[in-house]
């Protein structure tokens, strides 16, 4: 052994007490609570933003399905079966250009916003509370 | 459980692998704090602070590598942060000047030069090594402490340190040297500076 390994052994042993060892994990735990928190409140925001905003894009879509006539085929379909069964392809056709397109496809992205939001927040709620259950406790 | 497999659990939120991780590391990083801060309740501040900043961090940990000179990377610079605030010094006054005095031929010793026996043996019973590493600088104390009580390699350290190993040889030569001096002056004053290099 070299003459300052020896020299260092002579530092007495650092022995972290089991207050700190508790000290930190709460510290932890504290740090959890507060991440878990902010996530949970930031994605309860866009959740109700984009709530809003598929309310807003779903009308912005009924109105431009009514304008295109998709309204008109779609309830054409449901209404009258026999029509469908004997024109399958050009009923299909007509009513896939119909579709408002721009407006469909912003209303289905701010349903997948809205859908990954809540998920976000229900995670993270639950995780926020039981963080500040084990805090407290 | 290795510190992989555990480090993998607490990155998907276990807490019992967390609360492992904080005891089998604890040791390890208070005592670096507490060479950093010379102050026992500093010193758990720290380490407090450094577990919560790899916490947060703890999803760039990379598992594939070892976790100790990660986490004693954070906590060097957790208490960096800390004696930057509390002595309201700039950065660059915690670390040792390369061309100090006296001390350039430190590079020119082997990586092991020993102590001289009557110091290292009056050292020992004196109890003095710690107050001679407390008047140390910052990167001495922390080259020092990781070398010989983590007894981390210099790979390793320079992990903790963000230099190359090279580096890391010197600045530990350059320590080594300054502790000689250092406890020569403190248990046998007047005999100085440590011996000058042989050029034979």
């Amino acid at each position: 052994m070299g003459s300052f390994e020896r020299l260092f052994q002579t530092l007495p042993p650092t022995i972290p007490s089991p207050r700190l060892c508790e000290r930190v994990v709460d510290g932890i735990r504290q740090e959890r609570a507060r991440a878990a928190g902010t996530r949970f409140f930031a994605a309860l925001a866009v959740a109700f933003a984009s709530l809003a905003g598929v309310v807003y894009a779903v009308r912005l879509f009924a109105a431009a399905a009514y304008a295109s006539g998709f309204s008109a085929y779609a309830s054409l379909a449901f209404s009258d079966s026999g029509v469908l069964s004997s024109h399958t392809t050009a009923f299909g056709a007509t009513l896939l250009e119909s579709i408002p397109g721009p407006e469909a496809v912003l209303a289905l992205a701010l349903l997948a916003v809205l859908i990954q939001s809540a998920r976000i927040a229900l995670g993270s709620g639950a995780a926020w509370r039981m963080a500040r259950a084990r805090h407290a406790a | 459980m290795d510190d992989a497999e555990l480090a993998r659990k607490a990155q998907d939120g276990d807490e019992a692998a967390i609360e492992a991780l904080v005891k089998r590391y604890l040791p390890q990083v208070l005592r670096l704090s507490t060479r950093l801060a010379g102050d026992t309740m500093l010193a758990e501040d720290i380490a407090q602070e450094a577990f919560v900043k790899a916490w947060r961090n703890l999803k760039r940990y990379d598992t594939g590598k070892p976790f100790a000179p990660w986490m004693l990377a954070i906590t060097r610079n957790a208490a960096l942060d800390h004696l930057r605030k509390r002595r309201a010094v700039p950065f660059s006054a915690l670390s040792p000047k390369d061309d100090d005095e006296g001390l350039a031929f430190a590079d020119t010793l082997a990586s092991d030069e020993p102590l001289p026996e009557e110091v290292l043996a009056r050292a020992q019973s004196d109890q003095t090594v710690a107050a001679a590493l407390a008047q140390l600088p910052e990167r001495d104390r922390t080259v020092l402490t990781l070398r010989y009580e983590d007894e981390l390699s210099f790979e390793d350290i320079g992990g903790v340190m963000a230099a190359p190993m090279n580096t890391v040889k010197s600045w530990h030569r350059r320590a080594q040297a300054r502790l000689r001096a250092l406890l020569t002056d403190t248990v046998m004053p007047g005999d100085g500076r440590p011996d000058a290099p042989r050029h034979d």
